[in-house]
């Protein structure tokens, strides 16, 4: 039983390894979009976000590897809970594969924080620009609209008004 | 949009893009240091105070007259007549429709950029995930 534990234990473990590299690089990107947010790029942006699309899919497939090990040493282990926390399997694993496994949820718990408070920082900045995004087309429309009027001394034809021409072409 | 729309604003601003000279880039450089230096300046300020970052410096006229300037200092490299002295407010008039509506059509895609980056960060990391580790 503790070979069968071990071994789990240390497929567990390189699964870990695997997620801290991956979210590291997560954490990376989440800066650099917090950067790119605050210089107003949003050209970048964009770009950007298909990296953090991507770790995030290979992420989720990473983990579905560590949840079937996780279940399987709680099998092992008889633990009434499928998928314990990683908390208590450290607890019940016993020597060295348990202090390495021990750091590495420091450390994932770390990044997992850091991830998370980025993403609520960056998430408020989204929102602040998307709203000056609205306000400046909306600013914008009103200005070449007037614009529009005043050049042609304010005489349209029903239907050929800028405003109509505006909207029905964006 | 029309599809033909969509090419036509597109090919406008690839035309614009390529034909801004080095110094308009350096003066576009200079204006986003000085507003990402301001931003930086909100932020610390803001988190210093324990408050959220909400930033003062994504100002919509900031971005309206970046994108003017922009269109307009291409408009003035490709005819070969720059007017730096002239206000931004007068240079506007100097917008055709086509450059009027790419100006639009720039300011939507910014949007729906942002659209998809806030949509990516509401499913960053799993409940599961975060129970697990925490």
């Amino acid at each position: 039983m503790e070979a069968k534990i071990a071994k789990i234990g240390y497929s567990l473990k390189a699964v870990l390894d695997e997620e801290i590299d991956l979210l590291s690089n997560l954490h990376e990107v989440m800066e650099q979009e917090n950067r790119l947010l605050l210089e107003s790029s949003t050209s970048h942006l964009f770009e950007l976000n298909k990296t953090k699309e991507l770790l995030i899919l290979q992420h989720s497939y990473l983990d579905r590897t560590r949840r079937n090990h996780t279940v399987n040493l709680s099998k092992v282990l008889k633990l009434e809970n499928s998928e314990p926390k990683l908390a208590v399997l450290v607890e019940l694993m016993e020597g060295k594969l348990a202090k390495q496994i021990g750091e590495l949820q420091v450390r994932l718990r770390q990044l997992v924080d850091n991830i998370q408070q980025l993403s609520a920082e960056n998430s408020k900045l989204i929102e602040c620009s998307i709203s000056a995004v609205q306000d400046s087309w909306g600013m914008l429309k009103r200005q070449f609209v007037n614009l529009d009027k005043s050049k042609k001394h304010g005489q349209f034809k029903k239907g050929q008004e800028p405003t109509a021409l505006l909207q029905g072409r964006i | 949009m029309r599809i033909a729309d969509k090419v036509f604003t597109s090919q406008v601003m690839k035309q614009a893009h390529a034909k801004r000279t080095v110094k308009e880039d350096e003066a576009s450089a200079t204006r986003k240091n000085a507003s990402k230096d301001k931003a930086q300046q909100a932020s610390q300020k803001a988190g210093q105070q324990g408050e959220p970052v909400l930033q003062s410096s994504i100002n919509s006229h900031e971005i309206v007259d970046d994108l003017i300037r922009d269109r307009i200092a291409a408009n003035d490299q490709k005819s070969g007549k720059g007017n730096d002295e002239a206000p931004l407010s007068a240079k506007v008039n100097d917008l055709s429709q086509a450059d009027k509506l790419s100006v639009l059509s720039e300011l939507k895609t910014r949007e729906q950029s942002l659209e998809a980056v806030k949509k990516t960060n509401e499913n960053l990391l799993t409940n599961r995930f975060v129970d697990f580790v925490a």
